[in-house]
């Protein structure tokens, strides 16, 4: 299995040499620097102010939702936190993360040298500031979602920014998308079909989620502005308009948007796991595939989300969910591919000691919790039942954004840090980061299930006192808290082990495993 | 469970599997990580997996089609409902009521044609057909005791049967779409009581 | 520097933003369609035009009230004087010589209507305590039972007379008002009124979405506050001297109302957040209008 050819399709060791670029970048290098590592070190930065500012927003809905009745909020500026949670944490946080993170690794993994058009990635995060701005001031109340025609009339005067805001996202992540592919396609070149390592199939993959959904969210937010002036009546049902168009339109883009993030994170996760393992993955094809199938099948799949719709029964409705639990194989081939990976040899005790390596252990634990409840909420039947609108669909994609993206996303960035800062981080605070986390993530997936599967409805300001519903609200709300001090921890370890954490010289991943002879090198 | 759907399996039978599976998968996790011994998976190993997968995928697919088909089955033999006929109670249904969802709360215009706000009666184990009308936004109906939820919109007629409780009692029938501020607020009650003779 | 720079900004992002929507709690707004679906149903004859009749099946029982509501009507009461409707520091109504608090118990509008005339004092605690519905069983010792209906509008009629307030589907009257609804607000909002004076009014549903009409005096308000925005609203009454519970769009009531006391008396819609986004509004004689 670990044939000179299976290393080769590794692709570049993700190695550079530990230097505090961060402590030497001002405010000129920060905005304007085209040099790869600090397009990714800036992209990396802003989504985590992003992360605080969705976490923010979540642990104040959070704790209305503590207990039943009134407390804190009206549901006006409660249903304002909860989308701008919703849009911080998918548009803001986790995407640019896992993107920024392949753009930092992706010149050294395709030997490429360089981010080829960051130019494009500039432009990209540009947008996506203003975009972040309009949002904040014009505070909509309409959930990420905007479903019209309750989109169109809330909100106030200043809500038509809501939509710019959609509009610029898309345009965004069109051109991160387009930088992506570029640097795919240029590996190619450079590789061949048949040795692309699976970052750049990643990034081909990605790429084209990106480019072929977000035009139509940006064609979207166009007529949410128009139908808003009056100008059109494309959506709005009082004047004429269909809310069905919207949900084709909309969700065309929505379910490929939830991979935006899925397939960066699993492109990173299929560099890191070899790298600490020092041995290849196991099948490079089976990555290859199930990158393929995933990205076709994510442009057909989409009707799930407003399933069942009155047009139940008809051939449309079920190719929709034969599709839609088909989608569930590629993720799972990805997971069957690490998980023999991690078998099919010794793992070194320097994995065992990385937090990153915990972080990618936890990511793939949760993709699992999540993904397999893919399997009833594909189904139509118990999609009807006690899925639709419940908690059990926040449940679900929870366990996939935090659970796996964020895990990973931490992975990452642990593993980038002594490359960013030529220091260390503290060992004790990013465990301590790591277990808040776990158990903070767990609470929250297993109590969101519980309450789907009890019927709690979701965009709540409040809810009935029913002891199903009240004791499990009050562990989500604590397991949030945990969450959000493990984010805390993880900020205070990242800046202060920036001037004050141990140097760094030579591999700080270096194997503890002589990767010829197997015989445990001792950790320095 | 007893839902509206007829599926009082099935939806064990699906949690099952996906608890099987998933503890299935995490034990492999935790035996790579942790088990002394290595395994070197064949690759036709994969093979063998993805064939099992095909198998949950296609045994899905059977049995939600099976069961939705039947559903949509009931309210298609209650005949055409177009929009300038009402279903005649008694054809299929003991009863047809109209819903009317609104922001915020649901108006329910029974057999008799007589209006209620936030409640309607029917008898234990009812056959009772809804045909929902949204009269502004994209809302939802759900009816937790019985196990089915819809969400319809504006304008467009949503066609929702269920059997009622066999136990008396007050139900809850709640709004499961975001449909504005008083969202959390539209609730109504389904009164299930004897027919008073 | 970068990370200082950072840290400060995301702290200022943090905060700014958090006080922007939660202190500087922006203004709920709720767009209407421009044509509502019931109408063009009304159109198409699916659902019935013009006035349906309501479901007389829906009795007392199906929607209780708390009695957290009874408790605080008290509260409310024993603030504002107990006869509401009446003017602070006017002499007591019909020469009842009774405390603020057995008053406040006694109009209690739970089908202890008989023992209001029977006994004053005491037998009131007991029958102010039983603000559940379930009214059909318990009324005063030798009283046939009387059917539920009757019970309830009979202790709506002694409410609407404590109040000063009565409401008649029909009579003579000494001039009209037409109130219109439409979202958010009626207009007119204020309406003086002359104690003694007799108001036909007609209510109409000027609006898209379906409204509810409903008099109630400001301690009976006071007295719901507390879960008007909670999620089980919807699920229990709210004492009112007077409940029209829906109007469709286009549909229009019409009632006379007879002023018999010096006072104020709120009207609204209490949907969820309709009241909240205006839809409210009072009658009162000169100088008794209250500050809304």
């Amino acid at each position: 299995m670990a044939s000179p050819q299976d290393m080769e399709r590794m692709g570049g060791i993700p190695h550079w040499e530990p230097e505090n670029i961060i402590g030497r970048m001002d405010l000129g290098t920060l905005l304007f620097s085209h040099d790869y590592r600090h397009v990714a070190i800036k992209g990396m930065l802003t989504s985590l102010v992003m992360l605080g500012l969705g976490g923010l927003m979540a642990l104040l809905f959070r704790t209305e939702l503590a207990v039943p009745d009134i407390q804190f909020f009206d549901a006006r500026p409660y249903m304002s936190l909860m989308t701008l949670h919703g849009m911080f944490m998918v548009f803001g946080f986790i995407i640019p993360l896992v993107i920024s993170i392949m753009y930092y690794m992706m010149p050294k993994i395709l030997k490429t040298g360089r981010l080829i058009w960051a130019k494009g990635a500039q432009w990209s995060w540009w947008t996506l500031m203003v975009a972040a701005a309009a949002l904040v001031i014009s505070r909509p109340d309409f959930t990420w979602t905007f479903y019209p025609p309750m989109s169109l009339r809330v909100g106030g005067p200043l809500v038509w920014l809501g939509y710019l805001a959609v509009l610029l996202v898309a345009i965004s992540e069109f051109l991160a998308g387009a930088v992506l592919f570029a640097n795919g396609w240029a590996a190619i070149g450079k590789w061949g079909w048949s040795k692309l390592p699976l970052m750049g199939w990643a990034a081909l993959a990605e790429g084209l989620l990106l480019m072929g959904s977000t035009p139509m969210l940006g064609l979207v937010a166009i007529y949410m502005l128009t139908d808003w002036a009056g100008l059109t009546a494309v959506y709005d049902a009082g004047r004429g308009g269909s809310t069905m168009t919207f949900m084709f339109m909309f969700w065309f883009y929505g379910h490929p948007a939830v991979y935006l993030p899925l397939v960066p994170a699993i492109g990173i996760l299929y560099t890191l796991l070899p790298r600490f393992l020092g041995r290849p993955i196991w099948s490079y094809w089976s990555g290859v595939v199930a990158f393929a199938l995933l990205t076709v099948l994510s442009f057909v799949v989409y009707p799930h989300h407003f399933q069942p719709a009155p047009t139940i029964s008809t051939p449309l409705e079920r190719a929709a969910q034969i599709l839609t639990l088909a989608i569930f194989i590629p993720s799972t081939l990805h997971v069957f591919n690490w998980i023999a990976t991690l078998w099919y040899d010794e793992i070194p005790s320097s994995a065992r000691r990385a937090v990153p390596f915990r972080f990618i252990v936890a990511a793939i634990f949760f993709l699992m919790v999540g993904g397999v409840t893919a399997y009833v909420n594909g189904q139509i039947a118990t999609d009807s039942d006690f899925v639709h609108n419940t908690y059990f669909v926040p449940a679900h994609f929870h366990a996939m954004f935090v659970g796996f993206m964020a895990n990973m996303a931490m992975a990452g960035l642990y593993y980038l840090y002594p490359y960013m800062t030529g220091r260390i981080y503290s060992q004790a605070l990013g465990n301590t980061h790591f277990w808040f986390w776990q158990i903070g993530i767990f609470g929250k997936v297993s109590m969101m299930y519980w309450l789907g599967y009890a019927y709690f409805p979701r965009w709540v300001v409040d809810y009935l006192p029913l002891p199903q519903w009240a004791l499990p609200q009050l562990i989500l709300t604590l397991s949030a808290y945990l969450i959000g001090l493990g984010f805390i921890v993880f900020i205070y370890n990242f800046i202060r082990s920036a001037s004050r954490g141990a140097s760094v010289t030579g591999d700080p991943w270096a194997l503890s495993r002589d990767a010829a002879t197997g015989a445990e090198v001792p950790a320095e | 469970m007893e839902n509206a759907l007829g599926a009082s399996g099935y939806t064990a039978t699906m949690l099952a599997i996906v608890f099987i599976v998933l503890g299935l998968g995490i034990a492999a996790l935790f035996a790579a990580l942790f088990l002394p011994a290595r395994w070197k998976l064949k690759y036709r190993m994969e093979f063998v997996f993805v064939v099992l997968l095909v198998g949950l995928v296609w045994y899905a697919d059977r049995e939600s089609t099976r069961i939705f088909t039947a559903y949509q089955g009931e309210i298609r033999k209650a005949g055409v409902i177009s929009s300038a006929e009402a279903a005649e109670p008694g054809r299929n249904f003991d009863h047809v009521i109209k819903v009317i969802a609104f922001q915020w709360g649901f108006a329910f215009i029974n057999d008799e044609g007589r209006i209620s706000r936030n409640a309607e009666i029917v008898e234990p184990g009812a056959k009772v057909l809804f045909r929902i009308f949204g009269n502004d936004v994209i809302h939802g109906l759900n009816i937790p005791a019985v196990g089915i939820t819809a969400e319809y919109e504006p304008g467009v007629e949503r066609d929702l049967w269920i059997r009622a409780p066999e136990k008396p009692g007050k139900y809850l029938i709640q709004c499961l779409n975001y449909c504005g501020v008083g969202h959390a607020q539209m609730k109504a009650w389904l009164v299930v009581r004897e027919k008073e003779a | 520097m970068i990370l200082r720079l950072y840290l400060t900004l995301g702290l200022v992002l943090l905060g700014g933003t958090a006080w922007f929507i939660v202190v500087k709690q922006p203004p709920t707004v709720q767009g209407v369609p421009a044509v509502p679906a019931i109408v063009r149903l009304q159109e198409e004859g699916v659902i019935p035009k013009g006035d349906i009749p309501e479901n007389e099946d829906i009795e007392h029982d199906v929607f209780v009230t708390p009695p957290e509501d009874e408790k605080r009507l008290e509260e409310a009461e024993a603030a504002m004087g107990s006869m509401p409707g009446m003017n602070m520091g006017a002499t007591m109504d019909g020469g009842m010589q009774m405390d603020k608090t057995e008053s406040a118990k006694a109009e209690a509008p739970d089908g202890s209507a008989m023992n209001m005339k029977m006994d004053e004092g005491s037998s009131s605690a007991a029958a102010g305590m039983k603000m559940e519905g379930e009214t059909a069983s318990a009324p005063a010792g030798g009283m046939a039972m009387p059917p539920v209906m009757d019970e309830e509008e009979a202790a709506r009629a002694m409410a609407q007379q404590m109040a000063g307030l009565v409401i008649a589907p029909d009579g003579p009257f000494d001039r009209e008002i037409t109130l219109s609804m439409s979202e958010w607000t009626f207009s007119p909002t204020d309406i003086a009124v002359k104690e003694g004076e007799r108001i036909r009014f007609t209510v109409r549903n000027d609006g898209k979405l379906l409204h509810e009409f409903m008099f109630m005096t400001m301690p009976q308000m006071q007295a719901i506050t507390y879960r008007a925005r909670r999620a089980d609203w919807s699920l229990f009454e709210h004492e009112a001297l007077y409940e029209k519970s829906l109007l469709l769009p286009g549909q229009e009531i019409s009632f006379v109302a007879t002023i018999t006391k010096s006072g104020s008396w709120m009207f609204m819609c209490m949907l969820p957040y309709h009241m909240q986004m205006g839809m409210m509004g009072q009658l009162a004689t000169p100088g008794a209008a209250m500050k809304m």
